[in-house]
């Protein structure tokens, strides 16, 4: 019987705790912004393998952003203009976005410059 | 011997659940943030109730928009205060002295012939293309004015309403505007350089301008180092601002909190800078101020570092 009322009080607490502190644990990762720059190009060509210069007809979703350290990240826009994201294809850029894992949610970008190192595909 | 081990069970799990919180982002109130955004009462005024409000006495309406688009129509009974009126050689001197807005014998004339004094109620209006009405929002503020409020929707709003609008100007009936100045709603550079800790410094410029592509007429193109981005059109919209949850997350996302002092700027401390100021005020910040120098100043002192697009960074960490 004693085990009995045991059981349920810490039943009934662990609920309660679940109920109060459950919504701020998942919570607990917050989206954050960051900024970072590289090279826009599609996933097409990064596929192909064609990241030192791609072809004009592959720049079209989805995006990906090529670091200068290699790292990798899908981009979805997220705020972002479709034109400012074309218009930074093939070229340097910088993003501003949220982080989510290996994605990134697109608010804005800005082209650096540079001179694009496109092609026209030969289809 | 089964109880204790549950028991103990139960406490590790505990145990381990603190941690996670004792981990959490920043703090409880930037977790609370996020759910319990709202825009304060009486921030924002509808077409539908400024247009009761018409001809009453107590009330002045502003219109801030650029005098040119005055002239040609305007809401009846409007008076006219563009952001123009406080970028005069006098207002850019008085600034670069004392850190924000116009000299207080301005303010007693502008807003004293405006009709304004202790006892009206300010309704500003400006265009969606442009926060103006933030203006002269958060200099009736500076200047102990708080019965101030924004149209919501602004001009195009009331217009595509089909309500009344008119080219005539009205008369006017002068009041005596005192001003009553509220110094900590400024930062300085050097407040910036001292708080640099603890504060947010928040850039509402666009992002080009932010990373010194484009300097903007500014002597060095970038921005305050470590200041934080976001651009006001993410806050603002045809609803003069936009949902407070949609600007909460907004706020939250960049790591714009309550437990932090912020201040805000753009180019020249009036425009971008007072809407940041005037939304983060209606969302109820408290800690909030204007850095009046904005990047004009800034940039200008070549003892103060300007970070740009070269410190961005090609890694995430």
């Amino acid at each position: 019987m004693n085990k009995l009322k045991l059981v349920l009080a810490l039943t009934m607490f662990i609920g309660a705790f679940i109920y109060l502190a459950g919504p701020s644990v998942m919570a607990a990762k917050p989206p954050k912004q960051v900024l970072i720059k590289g090279t826009l190009l599609s996933e097409k060509c990064m596929t192909a393998g064609k990241t030192s210069a791609c072809y004009l007809e592959w720049s079209h979703n989805p995006f990906v952003l090529l670091t200068g350290t290699r790292q990798l990240y899908n981009l979805k826009p997220n705020g972002v203009a479709q034109w400012k994201l074309d218009s930074g294809f093939g070229k340097q850029v910088a993003i501003k976005g949220i982080l989510n894992g290996k994605e990134i949610l697109v608010k804005d970008v800005a082209v650096l410059g540079g001179k694009k190192k496109l092609s026209k595909a030969c289809l | 011997m089964n109880s204790t081990r549950v028991l103990s069970g139960v406490l590790t799990v505990l145990l381990l659940l603190s941690g996670c919180l004792g981990q959490s982002y920043s703090s409880d109130t930037v977790l609370a943030d996020a759910s319990s955004a709202k825009i304060l009462p009486g921030s924002l005024v509808e077409t539908g109730e400024l247009a009761s409000l018409l001809g009453k006495p107590n009330v002045v309406i502003v219109d801030t928009r650029a005098e040119d688009r005055y002239q040609q129509f305007h809401i009846p009974g409007a008076v006219n205060i563009p952001k123009a009126l406080f970028r005069k050689p006098e207002d850019i001197a008085y600034k670069k002295e004392n850190g924000f807005a116009i000299a207080s014998e301005k303010a007693e004339k502008v807003f004293g012939e405006a009709g304004i004094d202790a006892n009206t109620r300010v309704v500003l209006y400006d265009s969606v293309t442009f926060p103006d009405a933030s203006v002269v929002w958060a200099l009736l503020k500076y200047y102990g004015h708080d019965n101030v409020q924004v149209l919501r929707g602004g001009y195009e709003k009331w217009a595509s309403e089909g309500r009344q609008l008119t080219a005539k100007q009205s008369r006017i009936e002068k009041r005596t505007f005192k001003v009553n100045p509220r110094p900590e709603m400024v930062a300085t550079d050097d407040y910036i350089l001292k708080n640099r800790e603890n504060i947010v410094v928040l850039d509402m410029r666009t992002f080009e301008e932010y990373l010194g592509i484009n300097p903007a007429g500014n002597p060095r193109g970038g921005h305050v180092p470590d200041a934080v981005h976001i651009e006001w059109v993410e806050l603002a919209d045809a609803s003069t601002v936009k949902s407070p949850d949609e600007m909460q997350r907004v706020l939250y996302e960049a790591g714009v909190t309550r437990d932090k002092e912020i201040v805000t700027y753009c180019n020249w401390g009036i425009g971008r800078a007072t809407l940041g100021f005037m939304v983060l005020k209606m969302l109820g910040y408290e800690k909030v101020r204007i850095y009046g120098g904005s990047m004009e100043d800034w940039s200008s002192n070549a003892e103060l570092q300007v970070h740009d697009v070269s410190n961005v960074p090609t890694t995430i960490t």
